[in-house]
């Protein structure tokens, strides 16, 4: 599967609104340690690769923002989800590049939304670098390797990962 | 005023809790776009992530539960720890919050006081920081009376003083607040 980059996705109005929802003080963010270093990687240890996510979905509905985020679900013509997360990566001093990961091993469709503009990036395999840039929807196969970024230009980055068939 | 620093006080219970209830993936925080106002009411340019278990007293309503956080009783206990063993009394707890901090460009906080009448103020450091210090000011806010480092496990109680910290430089800042009377 080529990746595509679909900008302007939903509508001024309406992006803000699921902007605002998603980025207001009721979405709890739980606290994930690093994002793929393993504890011995020096990078692990320099306290800098913690992140924050939000389940939406996963294999159920598991919060109530998935009613909100479906008009972005929309665009995605699946016949199944499996996985919906926000994640919400701190800024860090300089730019941290993830290590490359699967989301699922297995055959599956991936899609990435981006909440708000900074300078992070999505790296795909082949090394193509998307940015990050709001109402963007980024669509390729979470099958194969991929890295993410941090921001050091906005207080957090802030994306939705989305897993389906 | 007094002021008080103790790196020993939590019971096996309360380091039991701080290290399954609190720093776990299953703890929620809350995006907050600022910590504090300036003095023309602008919001600051900090941002952090917060778990409120007390509301302050202005924004609780009689009819909502005193505790915003299922896990209350248990922030209860580590006031309650801190409090016995330094012969600390209190009549009430006005706010309880877990602050998560990290770099977000400035580089401290506003000077501020947790509520406009006396009070006194407990913040239990859950990070070591070298460089995220508390700072507190003179009433007059134009010298600094004392520095304090965050250190896991440490206590500080302070009574009612302006105060700042600088913001982690890397990584998390994580500290319990409260205050009381």
């Amino acid at each position: 599967m080529k990746y595509k980059v679909i900008d302007n996705v939903l509508d001024k109005e309406s992006f803000k609104i699921i902007q605002k929802s998603v980025l207001s003080k009721n979405t709890p963010w739980f606290f994930q340690e690093s994002v793929e270093f393993p504890k011995h990687h020096k990078e692990y240890k320099k306290d800098m690769n913690f992140y924050f996510s939000h389940l939406i979905f996963d294999q159920k509905i598991n919060s109530s923002l998935f009613e909100i985020i479906l008009p972005i679900l929309k665009f995605l013509n699946y016949k199944a989800l499996i996985r919906v997360k926000l994640n919400f990566y701190p800024k860090t001093d300089k730019l941290i590049t993830h290590r490359p990961h699967k989301d699922y091993e297995y055959k599956h469709k991936g899609a990435i939304f981006y909440f708000n503009t900074n300078n992070g990036k999505t790296i795909l395999q082949d090394k193509t670098e998307i940015n990050s840039i709001e109402n963007r929807l980024l669509l390729f196969d979470a099958s194969k390797l991929h890295q993410s970024t941090s921001t050091t230009n906005t207080k957090a980055r802030v994306n939705m990962n989305i897993n389906y068939f | 005023m007094k002021t008080i620093i103790d790196d020993k006080f939590l019971s096996k219970k309360n380091l039991h809790f701080i290290e399954n209830g609190i720093l776990n993936s299953n703890f929620p925080y809350y995006w907050n776009e600022n910590q504090c106002y300036n003095e023309d009411g602008s919001p600051d340019d900090t941002g952090f992530l917060c778990h409120t278990v007390v509301k302050r007293p202005e924004l609780r309503s009689k009819e909502e539960p005193f505790f915003n956080s299922s896990l209350g009783k248990h922030f209860v206990d580590i006031l309650d720890c801190f409090c016995k063993k330094n012969k600390i009394k209190y009549k009430e707890i006005l706010r309880i919050a877990v602050n998560f901090t990290f770099s977000v460009g400035t580089t401290k906080s506003l000077i501020h006081n947790d509520h406009d009448f006396f009070h006194k103020q407990l913040l239990v450091y859950l990070t070591d920081n070298k460089n995220a210090s508390t700072f507190l000011l003179s009433k007059d806010k134009k010298k600094v009376i004392k520095k304090v480092n965050p250190k896991k496990y440490r206590g500080f109680m302070f009574e009612d003083c302006p105060h700042y910290m600088k913001m982690p430089e890397k990584g998390k800042r994580i500290v319990i607040v409260f205050t009381f009377v």
